[in-house]
């Protein structure tokens, strides 16, 4: 560029890079005018425009730069900067590419046109690219580019295998004639183990690993000694490995990857075929490296357990790895039946209870142990477990009975049945001890965890458990308390305040459980996993008094990161090829389709849309955006896999075995695929019927029967869909000049040569059959909502089905929307027109009942249920020592909370339905 | 007793027991890959044999001449999981590959003034304090100017003979948080 050019683009750049549009836009229109077509001037306002978020001008400017070809470095940039946020992967790629083509040396933008390509992963060509960039620039670098396409493209399943092999072939043939070797860098090696053992040459990939380079960069890589360890195993070199591991625990290596090692060399079956080895996967194999034979099994369980108590001995409680292996090992014997002369499992576990028994974690050690007890040894194990006397005077006491607490209860179901009474005499005696212990921690600071906040967690379990045994409301309640009082000692005690957010949600309280996930603080990638703890089936709790949309703003945010994911993850590929950290690129590319894939991310979606349109009158169907809708809805389809990342551990099960605090305290069964599959299509139908576009019907009632994501509201709700689109929308298809006859039930699309949509004639009486059964899911909402009101069923499950109605209502409304006014479609006095306003008022009437009942529950969250309420949990401060008034501020908090709830959605749905 | 190994991007998706806690932050996503996509061998996780995360560690390699050091920039373990020597560990690694990889001449990391734990746990590993710095976390948690300045703490590798990254009363030595990168 000359530099009176540059010293025009210069005020520009200024603008830009202070993020100054208005002032960039002038500088470039200003330009613009002396010379319409220069290019870079016109990418910079692209680029202005972008920011600005004037995104349609911005690419319809880009579309007529793009036509132009343009091939300079600045208009590439400003291009690529504008492109991107706009989603427009592939033109940045065809841009480069043409670029690329016309400027063969230009090492800069051959590797913007690799990178582009490797954004939406067009391995073929990033191959060529690499490869071409390689042979020009001849820098090393470029042929790893190549390289790492070329395992991608070979990972890639959709790739047929004949193509695989030879692409391999050739890089490895590349490989092996370079001139600087790959062990220079431990990324570049990692690489070029990667293309043998896509070519399955174990032999190659082992030579390099044991030669000196290769054993060095071992040394200072777990991740290559991962991968030396899986060479290892696929050539069955257990003799081998068995050795290694040996060694390393001996010199006190304590990973416990190690002692895998080690445990798993010592039980593997010997190579069968006369000492030859063969590999797991049954492939023949070309000739093992000369390998070690391995000593019969009872020769290595003996190794191993001297191993293990020889290091016992040494460490003392220092560390817990030798113990830990002497208790895996003594599993595995049981399991494979070998005598091994040691001390039964039961006595070991004894053993080992005493020594660790002040960790933690030495529950969670354990469990598995447990698990594989037998019934003689169970009993022998709960008697060692109750002869320890509950202490708590000091922390190591603390954590010693913490953890005898949590392994009695774990097998607490060998005591007989569970009794409610029993679960929650448990609870109380967890509360005493919870109380006992509180002084240990007296002096912490209030963001510091308290040492007894385990013990009240259990006690609110336990409770739990009670009230799943016999669902009596006073259980559930005494659980708020003691989670809101374990709160009050220990404010950064996470799973206290995700279980109750959890509790808040069955009882209705949905202010306090935003309240309480606020104040878990959490940030970017957690809202991914984490999101779901109030935002599962949340259209429940957000219909609400106009101007509350605090459930719509918190979809919103959590939905932040998939947009964040996008351009984050995808610079960070790009640094990794820069930095050539070969081993992190196939991680980074599946953690960037994971969180792309998200099933939350789609889940949050629907429930986005459900409470958008649940919130809003149609008539405002431009602000409700349906276009973008109906493309977001089309992608959660098109997904070739929707991966579930959500953190369902983050609540510390502390149950029986056999019973899960998670099942215990959710809204309804899991929703996972087959739900964001159905609600999607449902919505889809629902806002393409809005604009005239229609599909021929599907019934999705029968697509869901063996499915068990769905709650008794959601089934009925899908049916209802089915039952709208078999009364409307074969009248609604119809085009509209052949209406009149449609209206008559005697239309006949065929007979002029338009589209048959539907292979059956639609009849009047089918129609209105179908308007019937619409009026009665209604009609059986409101029995059902009648009868949950009855039982004094869970607020939640109330606001489930008063929502579900209004769901209801929005799909009919979605549905006869077209026809509320006579048209040419469906005439005034025809009666196809007259059941939709019929269905209308009917639905409205019902809508209007929920409503009223809402309110009158509102009013039953007043004085005389709190009053209920400190009586059900009396037995806190009788036998607990809760402060009456403490018990008094839960309860009232909490049905303040519910009372808004109730109220809000009763003025939502007045609001909605009319 | 845990699997140590190298962090992984998609152990973000499970470190939701480690980071939901009061001493340690959760950042962006580019944050944690800038690490992964330069220094993946500073990074590494503890895992449990049940397979959740126990703690992590996250750190780099920088500066130039003498002043070339590993920097540690995230430890932390779960709660449930402290005191097993889990942070230990994960320390030994990094000075291990400062000192065999990246040939530094120290370990350096910053800690919470008021962060007495890892203080201590940091002089038992052989470091000392090089210098305090003032207002290096903007925003404290309730405890006054110990919460807001760090402590730069350091530790001599083998290539630091003269153990020049030692001082005595570094405590005594302010610096600003604006000088420090
Ligand atoms: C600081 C922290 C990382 C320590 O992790 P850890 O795995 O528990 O530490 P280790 O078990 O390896 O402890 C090593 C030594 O440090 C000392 N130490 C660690 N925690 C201690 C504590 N709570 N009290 C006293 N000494 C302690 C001990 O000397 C210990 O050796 P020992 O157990 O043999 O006596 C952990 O407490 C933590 O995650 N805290 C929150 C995050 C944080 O503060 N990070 C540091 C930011 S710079």
């Amino acid at each position: 560029m000359d530099p009176l050019e540059e010293r025009q683009l210069k005020p520009i750049y200024a603008a830009l890079e202070t993020n100054s549009l208005k002032s960039a836009l002038q500088h470039c229109n200003k330009l613009l005018k002396k010379r319409p077509n220069w290019d870079v001037v016109k990418a910079l306002k692209a680029l202005a425009l972008q920011r600005g978020l004037k995104t349609d001008e911005a690419s319809a400017l880009c579309d007529e730069i793009l036509k132009n070809k343009p091939s300079d470095e600045s208009t590439l940039l400003a291009l690529n900067l504008t492109l991107r946020p706009l989603g427009r992967h592939q033109d940045i790629v065809t841009l480069y590419d043409d670029a690329f083509k016309r400027h063969p040396d230009n090492e800069e933008i051959g590797a913007q046109a690799f990178l582009a390509m490797i954004k939406v992963r067009s391995w073929k060509t990033a191959q060529q690219v690499g490869l071409k960039l390689w042979k020009t620039v001849k820098h090393d670098r470029y042929l790893y580019w190549y390289l790492m396409s070329v395992t991608q493209q070979a990972a890639d399943p959709e790739t047929p295998d004949a193509m695989r092999k030879v692409l391999l072939n050739v890089a490895a043939r590349y490989l092996a004639t370079a001139d600087v070797p790959s062990w220079v860098a431990t990324d570049r090696f990692y690489l070029h183990i990667s293309v043998l053992l896509g070519l399955d040459d174990v032999e190659t990939a082992r030579q390099l690993m044991k030669s000196q380079k290769g054993e060095e960069l071992c040394r200072n890589s777990l991740a290559l000694e991962q991968t030396r360890a899986e060479l290892a195993q696929k050539v069955s070199d257990w003799e081998g490995e068995r050795r290694r591991a040996r060694g390393k625990i001996e010199q006190g290596d304590f990973n416990w990857t190690i002692y895998l090692a080690l445990l798993d060399s010592t039980f593997v079956a010997p190579p069968s075929v006369n000492g030859q080895a063969v590999p797991p996967d049954g492939e023949a194999e070309k000739k093992p490296d000369a390998m070690e034979e391995l000593p019969p099994v009872p020769e290595r369980v003996s190794e191993a357990q001297a191993v293990f108590s020889k290091l016992v001995a040494s460490v003392g409680r220092k560390e817990r790895a030798p113990s830990l292996g002497l208790l895996e090992l003594e599993k595995r014997v049981r399991a494979q039946q070998i005598a091994s002369g040691s001390p039964a499992l039961v006595d070991q576990m004894t053993v080992y209870l005493e020594k660790f028994s002040e960790k933690p974690c030495c529950f969670d050690d354990l469990k598995p142990y447990v698990e594989a007890l037998d019934e003689k040894e169970l009993v022998k194990w709960t008697d060692h477990l109750r002869s320890w006397t509950p202490d708590v005077t000091t922390l190591q006491a603390l954590e010693t009975t913490m953890n005898i607490q949590k392994l009695l209860r774990y097998r607490q179901t060998i005591e007989g049945d569970l009794a409610p009474e029993k679960e929650a005499e448990q609870a109380f005696a967890y509360l005493k001890l919870y109380r006992d212990a509180l002084p240990l921690g007296k002096d912490l600071r209030p963001v510091e965890l308290q040492p007894a906040d385990d013990f009240s967690f259990l006690a609110a379990q336990a409770l739990i458990g009670a009230w799943s045994l016999d669902h009596q409301l006073k259980y559930l309640l005494q659980a708020v308390c003691v989670l809101e009082y374990g709160l009050q000692k220990s404010e950064k005690a996470y799973p206290l305040r995700l279980l109750l957010i959890c509790l808040y949600r069955l009882l209705g309280a949905s202010s306090l459980c935003l309240e309480h996930y606020r104040a878990t603080n959490v940030r970017t990638v957690q809202h991914d996993t984490l999101s779901w703890l109030v935002l599962n089936r949340a259209t429940t709790f957000s219909t609400c008094a106009s101007g509350d949309i605090s459930y719509l703003t918190e979809c919103l945010e959590a939905s932040a990161i998939y947009a964040d994911n996008w351009t984050e993850t995808g610079e960070m590929i790009t640094k990794a090829f820069q930095y050539e950290k070969y081993s992190q690129i196939p991680d980074f590319l599946n953690f960037e389709e994971l969180i792309e894939n998200s099933l939350q991310r789609d889940l949050i979606r629907i429930e986005h849309l459900r409470m958008t349109l649940t919130h809003e009158l149609l008539n405002n169907v431009e602000m409700l955006g349906i276009p973008q809708e109906i493309q977001d809805l089309e992608l959660n389809l098109q997904r070739k896999s929707n991966p579930d990342n959500r953190d369902f551990s983050i609540i510390p099960n502390l149950q029986p075995l056999g019973q899960d605090i998670l099942r215990q305290t959710e809204l309804g069964p899991q929703s996972k695929v087959a739900w964001v599959n159905v609600f999607s299509k449902i919505y889809l139908r629902s806002l393409r019927g809005l604009s005239n576009v229609h599909i021929a019907p599907e019934s999705f009632t029968s697509s869901i029967e063996g499915s068990e994501e769905f709650t008794k509201a959601e089934r009925a709700v899908i049916t209802l869909s089915d039952d709208l689109l078999e009364w409307l929308a074969p009248i609604a298809a119809l085009p509209a000049e052949r209406d009149s006859k449609a209206a008559n039930g005697h239309s006949n699309s065929t007979e002029s040569g338009s589209k048959t949509l539907f292979e059956t004639e639609p009849t009047k009486e089918v129609a209105l059959e179908a308007s019937k059964r619409v009026t009665q899911f209604f009609d059986d909402q409101w029995a059902e909502m009648q009868k949950l009101v009855e039982v004094d069923a869970l607020p939640w499950e109330i606001l489930h089905i008063a929502s579900i109605a209004l769901e209801g209502f929005v799909l009919v409304d979605l549905v006869t929307y077209p026809f509320k006014v006579p048209s040419g479609r469906a005439k005034k006095g025809d009666p196809v027109f007259q059941s939709v306003k019929t269905v209308r008022q009917h639905a409205v009437d019902a809508l209007r009942k929920f409503s009223d009942e809402l309110t009158r529950l509102s009013h039953d969250c007043g004085s005389k249920p709190l009053a209920d309420f400190e009586a059900l949990c009396a037995p806190l401060v009788k036998d607990a020592e809760f402060k009456p008034d403490f018990v008094h501020r839960v309860g009232k908090k909490l049905f303040e909370s519910r009372k808004k709830m109730m109220e809000g959605m009763a003025k939502g749905i007045v609001r909605r339905c009319t | 007793m845990s699997v140590l190994r190298p962090f992984r991007a998609t152990d973000l998706f499970r470190f939701n027991n480690i980071n939901l806690d009061p001493w340690t932050e959760t950042y962006s996503i580019s944050f944690y890959l800038s690490y992964l996509s330069r220094w993946p061998d500073m990074c590494y996780v503890q895992e449990a044999p049940n397979g959740r995360l126990m703690g992590y560690v996250l750190g780099k390699a920088e500066g130039g001449g003498q002043e070339f050091h590993g920097h540690v920039t995230a430890i932390t373990v779960s709660p449930q999981y402290r005191r097993l020597g889990l942070a230990r560990g994960m320390m030994r690694l990094i000075e291990q590959i400062s000192d065999e990889v990246y040939h530094a001449f120290f370990v350096d990391l910053f800690v919470r003034c008021q962060n007495k734990i890892a203080k201590n746990m940091y002089q038992g590993l052989g470091y000392s304090v090089w210098r305090r710095i003032i207002g290096y976390y903007g925003t404290g948690m309730g405890g006054g100017k110990d919460d807001e300045d760090a402590f730069d703490m350091r530790k001599p590798l083998s290539r630091d003979a003269a153990r020049r990254s030692v001082r005595a009363n570094g405590e005594l030595v302010h610096v600003s948080a604006h000088n420090v990168t």
